[in-house]
């Protein structure tokens, strides 16, 4: 890992195993994150996404495996999988459990409800981690808690440290799952959907607060989104997956004026501004098919208005352009000027 | 949202019976239970085929042999006289016994075994029929009590709570005295223990009719001016059926079980119908000296129950979908 | 066999002289739900949820008009309640110049024919039992379409059904079944669909098969709850426009409820935006979105997210929280975080267009300087909710007010609270600086409503603003 870095991924690839075969959700994925940095992970819905953030964590449950990869987080090798399987060095359940989730990783879900006990008060249940993971007795752990809970923005803290989550009304409820998250200050945290349940106005305002936090305690955040207005918002930098893939990584200034795939340009056309009246948007023809029936070669060609035969044959590997990464065959490879067009124009 | 679940059945286009049967064929358990449960089933229909039961039921002392029992199978006509009859034989693979009563007799010299296979008819029978008779009642008044709700609903569930309230084996020995006028019989343990078991399937139907009610699909055909009996039939029922089938299984086995207490108690089966639980009941004096008489009749019921038992847990488990996300 | 357009056939009866008449009009329509139900509450009494309060619009035929709001508004509320889904506390409901209201529940089951919803959520909108077809095809059956009787309202093509079931001996399930073929290639969707399941399915195209089920009975009116909300972004194009496309074919009128400002300017005509309960500002699309005249309307407007870096941090985001719904603020609603709310007792000129009782009720003008006026807001919000970090009233006066503290009386009210506030009273302080403050503007005692010219397009532009009522 380079100077910066604090987390990276290498190669990950997840399959499910179902009654009809085996589905490759994550296939070769790899980025990293720096220091005080947010990156995210943007892409619809069976991108891949979720897969992604269960495999950091370990959490895929009984039908999911890690096929290959490395997950690092500073010197732990949270995920280390090759060809016979893990590799010695990775950490096991009980060392991951007690070194790295809830205290140098935390993960904020897209549904605070599903996330807060309801049987206890939301301040004990900070409290808790707090106490568990930064080793405080109980007094102390309390003012911290007050302390994270003001730092997030709830209003009188002290009063609503005794009150249950369903008290408070969503937004409120996503502050107290970021309090959670932060209390145990840990130098990362992956966010899930966070603000996708959420009103645009309390999403402006959690949106604000990240970014406040970010400066204050220097904070990394993996942040999972489809919303690309809020990667324009918060993000340093992102990864755009499609079907299972990275299709296009790097700054998010560069991104989003300089697109080089296909997709991310779509995906940033299709967003309907209340900016401007359109009068007809036609931006992408067809849905992101199923894992299962992946396409050959490119994998966003049968939807790519510059598709051509070769798409059909070669999967670009995500190579560096000019000023950041891509996965298409456009910039003259593979013999892609030559090769005779696909009538894919976005058409309906 | 793509889940795995979704995925499966995007691609294999089944409908959910299908799936739940690919399940439990899937689950070793449950498949055995099912096996259980079709073959005890098998046996107690063919068994009434056979005109002998009229025989047997009457106390005719004639014909009890394993050949007669089984219809399809070579049918010797032999009627034992009085005098070789033998009451208490042993089973065939003990000292004493032969194979033409291969579990023995019992204190009548009837052939036991005749007396089980014809035994699952009465308990079998009486399972499904009270649970059914239960079931549809339950349904009606749990279904239109949780579709419409207020004033409706409380009637229906007070009602409903109010025969629960009585303590249920109670309940059906005063409805059979009373209705039969002294003169108790299997028929009306069968329709007391519907009665008796009403209220829990209106229970179970009215919480999931609650839920369901409040589904986008539901208010879609209101909203499109659809009929609330449509609805209720087309919609609701259909959607709120999965836990009424898993109870009825298990409620099955739980009928057994207390006919036999109601046969023993003397309101159940009447000598000389053989059911499992009054043959149960009237071996256990002679436990020490002839324990076979009780122990055909435990085992019957034993892998009738958990044969059912395990196919409903099977069923179960193969209509709750798993959601990995 | 087509579809059954636009033809003479539908021509007629009311609709010659409909062209002044709207298509549905709202008159003061109002929702409350009690919090407590059930005998011991009718005896006891309970709190009510104003979900809606006192809205009133028109929707002409074959225009688009959105309701735009975020959760808690009322908009999905108001859109049931117009398909009779729930009963109007109050207020009057009028559909092709019937009164909704007074009908009976049969009459207004025959008049479900012409208004049908479609609802957000495809996967929980479409009974995962029933085919395609069958979805399809039930809105029709419910309503015995096709009728032979003449019976039809004028939505049916009473000429086709004639034609093809009493002439032709087509039977009603077939002629149901093609129709539903016909309606899933309108949608764009195969016909062979009509034997499948939802579940194969992806969530655009089980949009368009719930749209298939509204179109089913050849409605009027359609109103689509969140019809993209619930789609991938790539999607929501393709579906507006599907959308779009028919209405124009069918000279449908929608009415749109939506979150999504983005969704709302794509396709509506005019634009309604609520907020708890309230409309707040009604106009053409163009006019709400380039002249926004409430505040709420131009901070929802900046919140949104946008697709461009260089845009970030450059707005503001609406502060604070949506009041409860069981106790709404008195007059103006979204005054407890209105940026623009107008301090007490504003000039002698303004007096005009104030009622009597507001007039006289009025405390001497403070007449403070904006910059003193916006401090003291600022000020008053800040103990409101909590959000300070110290309680020194030195530090506090310096942050909130680097001008100094306002002069006379409002200047006593603020030291007082600022001594409150060290002390630890913040509830005290707080009351204290609402009751002089907010309580006291015209903003809480009385209920804006003005009808302001347009600058950007139609004519009439509904602002419930007192900021616009000089205009």
């Amino acid at each position: 890992m380079t100077g910066d870095t604090i987390f990276s991924v290498e190669e990950l690839a997840t399959e499910y195993r179902t009654d009809s075969g085996n589905i490759r959700a994550v296939d070769n994925i790899s980025f990293d994150v720096n220091a005080s940095e947010i990156v995210g992970i943007v892409g619809e819905s069976g991108a891949g996404k979720s897969a992604v953030v269960k495999s950091i964590f370990r959490s895929l449950g009984d039908n999911g495996d890690i096929v290959n990869g490395r997950v690092r987080f500073k010197e732990h090798d949270i995920v280390d999988i090759g060809e016979d399987g893990p590799n010695p060095g990775m950490l096991s359940d009980r060392e991951l459990r007690r070194q790295v989730r809830g205290n140098e990783i935390a993960m904020i879900m897209q549904d605070p409800t599903e996330s807060l006990n309801p049987v206890y008060t939301v301040g004990s249940q900070i409290q808790e981690i707090i106490q568990i993971n930064r080793d405080m007795g109980a007094h102390e752990a309390r003012e911290e808690t007050i302390s994270m809970l003001r730092e997030v923005g709830i209003p009188e803290p002290e009063t609503r440290y005794d009150d249950y989550p369903h008290e408070f009304s969503g937004g409120m409820r996503q502050r107290v799952l970021i309090a959670m998250a932060l209390g145990c200050r840990p130098d990362l945290i992956i966010a899930d959907e966070p603000t996708t349940a959420l009103d645009v106005s309390v999403e402006g305002q959690i949106l604000e607060l990240v970014r406040g936090l970010k400066e204050e305690f220097g904070t990394s955040f993996v942040w999972v989104t489809h919303d690309m207005g809020v990667v324009a918002e918060i993000c340093d930098r992102v990864n755009v997956m499609y079907l299972g893939e990275i299709v296009e990584q790097g700054p998010v200034d560069d991104i989003f004026h300089n697109m080089h795939h296909p997709y991310t340009e779509a995906l940033i056309d299709s967003v309907l501004s209340p900016d401007e009246k359109v009068e007809h948007l036609e931006p992408i023809r067809g849905v992101m098919p199923s894992p299962m029936d992946a396409p050959s070669g490119c994998r966003f060609h049968t939807r790519c208005p510059d598709a051509r035969k070769v798409c059909q044959r070669v999967n670009p590997d995500i190579d560096a352009t000019v000023d950041h990464d891509a996965a298409c065959l456009k910039p003259d490879e593979h013999g892609y000027e030559e090769s005779q067009s696909l009538e894919n124009a976005a058409r309906q | 949202m793509a889940t795995t679940q979704n995925l499966n059945q995007e691609l294999s286009g089944d409908s959910s019976w299908r799936q739940v049967v690919r399940h439990v064929r899937n689950d070793t358990t449950a498949f055995f239970g099912m096996i259980v449960a079709v073959v005890t089933l098998s046996i107690a229909i063919f068994a009434t085929i056979d005109a002998n039961l009229a025989a047997l039921t009457a106390g005719n002392l004639g014909d009890y042999t394993l050949a007669n029992a089984l219809p399809f199978l070579e049918n010797p006509v032999r009627t034992p006289h009085p005098t070789e009859l033998d009451p208490f034989l042993p089973p065939a693979f003990a000292e004493g016994g032969t194979w033409d009563h291969p579990l023995g007799t019992d204190s009548l010299g009837r052939d036991y075994f005749s007396r089980i296979v014809y035994g699952s008819r009465i308990s079998i029978g009486v399972g499904i029929i009270a649970t059914t008779g239960g079931m549809i009642s339950g349904i009606a008044f749990g279904a239109v009590g949780g579709y419409y709700g207020g004033y409706v609903d409380d009637l229906l569930m007070r009602f409903m709570e109010t025969l629960q309230s009585i303590p249920g084996l109670v309940l059906i020995i005063v409805f059979t005295m009373f209705v039969s006028g002294g003169n108790p019989d299997i028929r009306y343990a069968v329709v007391g223990m519907a009665i008796v078991s009403a209220p829990t399937f209106a229970r179970i139907i009215r919480s999931r009719v609650l839920s369901v009610r409040e589904l986008d699909y539901v208010e879609a055909a209101r909203a499109a001016g659809v009929k609330d009996r449509n609805i209720i039939y087309r919609h609701i029922l259909p959607n709120s059926f999965a836990p009424v089938l898993v109870y009825s299984t298990l409620h099955v086995s739980g009928t057994i079980l207390a006919v036999a207490t109601l046969s023993y108690l003397g309101y159940g089966a009447q000598p000389p119908t053989p059911d499992w639980g009054a043959m149960l009941n009237t071996a256990q004096g002679q436990i020490h000296s002839h324990p076979w008489l009780s122990l055909w009749p435990g085992l019957s019921i034993f892998f009738t129950i958990t044969g059912l038992n395990l196919f409903g847990d099977g069923i179960q488990d193969a209509l709750n979908p798993k959601i990995r996300d | 066999m087509t579809i059954h357009t636009q033809d003479a056939a539908l021509q007629g009866g009311s609709k010659s002289d409909s062209d002044e008449e709207s298509l549905l009009e709202m008159e003061s329509v109002t929702k409350h739900f009690p919090v407590k139900t059930g005998f011991l509450a009718d005896i006891f009494g309970t709190d009510y949820v104003h979900a809606v309060d006192d809205v009133s619009f028109d929707l002409d035929r074959k225009e688009t008009l959105a309701i735009v709001g975020e959760s808690g508004c009322g908009k999905s509320t108001l859109a049931r309640t117009i398909v009779q889904l729930e009963d109007p506390t109050d207020g009057s409901i009028r559909f092709k110049g019937q009164e909704l209201t007074d009908l009976s529940s049969r009459e207004i089951r025959s008049l479900r024919q012409d208004m049908q919803m479609m609802f957000q959520d495809p996967k929980s909108s479409l009974n995962p039992r029933m085919t395609v077809g069958s979805i399809i095809e039930e809105p029709m059956k419910a309503h015995d379409l096709p009728r032979i009787d003449g019976s039809a309202t004028d939505a049916a093509p009473e000429s086709l059904d004639e034609e093809l079931v009493a002439d032709e001996g087509v039977s009603k399930s077939s002629y149901r079944e093609t129709r539903a073929r016909e309606l899933l290639d309108l949608v764009g969707l195969s016909p062979d669909a009509y034997a499948r399941y939802p579940h194969e399915f992806s969530g655009g195209q089980q949009q368009r098969i719930n749209l298939a089920r509204a179109l089913s009975t050849n409605p009027d009116l359609i109103i689509f709850d969140e019809p993209v909300s619930a789609l991938d972004v790539s999607v929501q194009a393709q579906v507006l426009n599907k959308i779009q496309e028919i209405q124009a074919q069918m000279d449908l009128t929608y009415l749109v409820i939506s979150h999504d400002m983005g969704v709302v300017r794509y396709i509506a005509d005019r634009v309604a935006v609520m907020y708890l309960g309230h409309l707040v500002e009604l106009g053409e699309a163009e006019e709400v979105f380039e002249n926004p005249q409430h505040p709420y309307t131009d901070g929802l407007l900046k919140a949104i997210p946008r697709p461009d870096p260089r845009k970030r941090g450059t707005r503001n985001s609406l502060e604070g929280e949506v009041p409860s719904p069981e106790d709404p603020p008195s007059g103006c609603r979204f005054r407890t975080r209105c940026p623009e709310l107008i301090q007490p007792g504003v000039g002698e000129a303004t007096l005009e267009g104030l009622s009597e009782s507001v007039a006289q009720a009025r405390l001497d003008t403070y007449e403070m300087d904006d910059e003193k006026w916006k401090s003291t807001l600022r000020f008053l919000r800040a103990v409101e909710r909590r959000e300070f970090t110290s309680e020194d009233a030195d530090h506090l006066e310096q942050e909130y007010f680097p001008e100094g503290i306002p002069s006379g009386e409002p200047g006593d009210v603020v030291s007082e609270a600022l001594t409150l506030v060290q002390k630890g009273d913040i509830e005290t302080a707080a009351t204290l600086l609402m009751n002089t403050f907010e309580e006291n503007s015209i903003c809480a005692l009385e209920r804006p409503e003005y009808t302001v010219e347009a600058e950007i397009e139609g004519e009439e532009h509904l602002a419930c603003c007192h900021h616009c009522r000089s205009q």
